[in-house]
């Protein structure tokens, strides 16, 4: 197990503004596995991430992580909605950032983030700045950035949230040719159940408010390397697909109802 | 017949009306100081109303600032302190001229005084102990910066013997309490006050010293207006003499000084009544005479030390009618 | 780039073009000389101040106070500003007095400014760094404060320690908003300190206008004036050459 998840939850506010984002949280994640979270939104999944990276302490439960016997190397990265790049610095320096807080001095860690740049085919990039380039770039250097610092686990947050739907596929393509071989373990959260069965080993649907596991749905079908694209073409997709949209209408509907009142 | 009569009635009320002198109001320059006294005096007591002249004030902080609404005839009458910006002005050939003389030093009655900080009494007893010392003066090259000079000189010193800063009057008292000046030229009631308030004693006065004595303050018109209104410019004069003449009486100590304090503390920012005892008056000469010598010698000064650039031709600035024209009308005062 | 080279030169050619016709309608006459002098008179005036040592003096005093001042108001003023705005109790303690003396036009407080530090430099160094302090305060305090939330939680994701938090995150984010408020103070502080000078002074160039003005030497007032405008420009230009340094990323 790389990462357990027991009883995990969490609660915001007192009183009246008292809300239970997070509740009964389960999961056990395998040491290399891609796991996909889909959920209405308000389903605290981006808690759940935030509280494995350590941003936020929960409330109840707990959660164990497997270090590597090989020390020395980050536990997780973590990959954000809006990238989080800063302006301030230039492309080949957001990438090295991680290298620069663990200590390393601005030549050599140029140098290490130097191949997470080719990775991206940003190499042309690399002294520009964030301001400079397109949604869809910027978010391939903060999955650099999350990668260059060789951290266990990857931390995704709807990193392609933002992106057009030609761009998804693509950028869909590149995670999973850099994650292959890479042997990280992945929790990455999404709203497009296509896009989770087309990167993840096992998907978890989470309920709306308070948030808990309806149901966890491995992905059989489709063996690595997968080509995303491809997998579209397949029946066997969108017979999972509308399955999984099943499981999660009930919970969107329940978490428009949420809204409203 | 009843036409001829109508066209008579509005033709007369045209004359009437255009033959009052006073078809606008004469706008006078004041600054709220003592030396103003005659405009308010003949306000006050109708001397301007018995000319059939209606007059407005126009509140300015200095004659400097004056100056210039005088010479676009935006103001008509101005009080002006003699001084490098007037001469200035004059050799720009603006449109003012000098009609009479104003105030002017005179023993026992020289407003104008350099002052000294109280602890510094044992240690300066003539004017060339004031050597290297820091005197303020209210506005470089005024009439006060010329008399500090005019001091210096009269022992065989220049002005450039002492160290001057500028500063409103009301600034040197918490400049002297701070020891940050040694003294400063001023004008009463500050001389006054500032005794009062132990911060400083007065060392010269103008009249101690000046031969011929401190030409101080001129009366100013705007050319423009002169020109165009010599019937309105007249009466003005003759109005404005008859305030001379009472406040002349009331300088001496005459039946008329009560009233006249009255009315300076109505309108100068000199309300307390009492102050005016202590404090000495600004002489006036009641037929207004201007003095050539001392302006002269003033403009001679300020051109040597280069405040001035080109010399006016003084007799040129001067316009001697209206003042011929009111002593003619009231006859002259023998000054005793 | 040539569009860049054109309008640097409209930057020239422009105001030239309205000094010529000035000059020309001063000479022709359609201006009056008398209130206002020629560009030609007010060069010669220039000149003479000069060649006199007069304006060296002023220049050089008015500079020094501004330099003095500006340096002694925009470094505490930077510094109480990170603080305040990295911690909320420090905030919320000085906010309050930065809000009612921030509005007090700093010229009303210059008679008690100097009665405690002196008529002279003392004075208006002190005027201009007060009113620098508290416009770089605020603004400093708001380029902290307006930090977006993530770059927090990326730098925290990452391990980094509190100084490098701020050397690398808080400080060259606030960078921007920081250099606005340096601007900003730079034109308050020349106009404060011009303005300092009209009310006693012996030498500056607020002294030499002033003066000029009560002299009734308006050529000279004139010349003030420009000398004034060009300090300003030259001192702009300069803020504007640092930020472009220090804040490259800014460029467009």
């Amino acid at each position: 197990m790389k990462i357990r998840m027991d009883g995990l939850s969490k609660v915001f506010g007192e009183g009246d503004s008292r809300t239970v984002a997070l509740q009964g949280f389960a999961l056990a994640v395998d040491d290399g596995e891609f796991v996909c979270i889909v959920g209405p939104s308000g389903c605290g999944k981006t808690t759940m991430l935030r509280m494995v990276a350590g941003l936020e302490a929960p409330s109840g439960g707990d959660i164990r992580i497997d270090a590597a016997a090989a020390g020395g190397r980050p536990m997780n990265s973590m990959v954000f909605q809006d990238q989080g790049l800063f302006p301030w610095m230039t492309v080949i320096d957001n990438v090295a950032f991680g290298l620069e807080m663990r200590g390393l001095g601005r030549r050599e860690r140029r140098r290490r983030a130097e191949p997470f740049l080719e990775m991206i085919g940003l190499t042309r990039f690399r002294d520009h700045y964030p301001q400079q380039l397109s949604g869809g770039m910027r978010q391939r250097v903060s999955i650099a950035r999350a990668f260059a610092t060789d951290p266990e686990i990857l931390l995704m947050d709807e990193p392609f949230a933002a992106l057009d739907a030609q761009n998804k596929l693509i950028m869909q393509e590149e995670l999973l040719r850099i994650w292959e071989g890479t042997q990280k373990t992945v929790l990455f959260i999404t709203h497009a159940i296509d896009e989770a069965i087309a990167l993840g080993d096992r998907i978890v649907v989470m309920t709306a408010q308070p948030g808990r596991i309806k149901e966890i749905v491995p992905v059989l079908d489709f063996p690595r390397p997968r080509k995303p694209v491809e997998l579209r073409g397949d029946p066997r997709f969108g017979a999972l697909q509308l399955e999984i949209w099943r499981m999660l209408e009930d919970e969107v509907r329940a978490a428009r109802l949420q809204a409203k009142v | 017949m009843r036409k001829l009569l109508l066209t008579g009635l509005l033709g007369l009320t045209f004359g009437l009306g255009t033959a009052t002198a006073g078809a606008q109001p004469v706008k006078i320059g004041d600054l709220g100081i003592v030396a103003d006294a005659p405009f308010y005096i003949a306000i006050e007591k109708g001397y301007f109303a018995e000319e059939k002249i209606e007059v407005e004030l126009q509140r300015f902080n200095s004659a400097a600032q004056a100056t210039a609404p005088l010479s676009t005839n935006q103001v008509q009458v101005v009080g002006g302190g003699v001084g490098a910006a007037l001469y200035n002005a004059f050799a720009r050939d603006w449109p003012v001229r000098i009609v009479m003389a104003r105030t002017r030093d005179m023993p026992g009655f020289s407003s104008d005084t350099l002052v000294l900080r109280n602890d510094l009494k044992d240690k300066i007893k003539s004017a060339k102990d004031l050597k290297g010392h820091l005197i303020a003066i209210n506005t470089p090259a005024s009439v006060l910066h010329y008399m500090l000079g005019k001091l210096m000189e009269s022992e065989g010193l220049s002005i450039d013997d002492v160290q001057t800063i500028s500063m409103s009057w009301p600034n040197m008292a918490p400049g002297m309490e701070t020891k940050a000046i040694d003294g400063g030229t001023v004008v009463e009631p500050f001389a006054e006050q500032f005794s009062n308030k132990n911060i400083s004693f007065p060392f010269k006065r103008a009249a101690d010293f000046m031969k011929p004595p401190l030409e101080v303050s001129v009366m100013l018109y705007s050319k423009t207006w002169a020109d165009k209104n010599p019937d309105q410019a007249k009466a003005f004069t003759v109005a404005y003499l008859k305030g001379v003449r009472d406040y002349y009486d009331a300088m001496k100590g005459g039946p008329k000084r009560a009233e006249v304090i009255e009315i300076c503390a109505k309108y100068t920012t000199l309300k307390d009544k009492a102050m005016y005892d202590k404090i000495q008056w600004s002489y006036m000469d009641p037929n207004a005479e201007i003095s050539f010598d001392g302006l002269r010698d003033q403009q001679d000064w300020y051109v040597k030390h280069g405040f001035v650039s080109r010399r006016a031709n003084l007799e040129g600035v001067v316009d001697g009618r209206f003042l011929h024209y009111a002593l003619e009308k009231l006859g002259r005062v023998e000054v005793k | 780039m040539r569009g860049a080279n054109q309008e640097r030169a409209l930057a020239i050619l422009s105001p030239l073009a309205v000094l010529v016709v000035w000059q020309l309608c001063s000479t022709m006459g359609w201006i009056d000389q008398r209130y206002v002098p020629s560009p030609v008179s007010i060069a010669q005036a220039g000149w003479d101040l000069a060649l006199s040592g007069r304006l060296a003096l002023d220049i050089g005093a008015t500079l020094r106070r501004l330099v003095v001042g500006y340096v002694l108001g925009a470094v505490p003023g930077v510094a109480l500003g990170m603080v305040m705005g990295l911690n909320r109790w420090v905030r919320a303690a000085i906010d309050p007095l930065i809000a009612a003396i921030y509005p007090i036009p700093k010229i009303a407080l210059l008679p008690l400014l100097m009665l405690a530090f002196g008529l002279g430099d003392g004075s208006k160094v002190a005027v201009v760094a007060m009113s620098v302090l508290f416009l770089t305060v605020i603004n400093t305090t708001s380029g902290v404060v307006q930090l977006d939330q993530i770059y927090f939680d990326v730098a925290r994701n990452y391990g980094t320690p509190w100084y490098k938090l701020f050397l690398r995150v808080i400080l060259p984010g606030a960078l921007p908003t920081i250099f606005a408020g340096l601007r900003i103070s730079l034109g308050v502080s020349l106009v404060v300190l011009v303005s300092a000078e009209f009310v006693a002074s012996d030498a500056g160039i607020g002294a030499l206008i002033w003066a000029s003005w009560q002299t009734l030497v308006v050529e000279n007032m004139f010349v003030g004036i420009i000398v004034i405008t060009v300090l300003g420009v030259l001192s702009t230009l300069f803020l504007h050459e640092c930020e472009r340094f220090l804040v490259p990323w800014r460029r467009n």
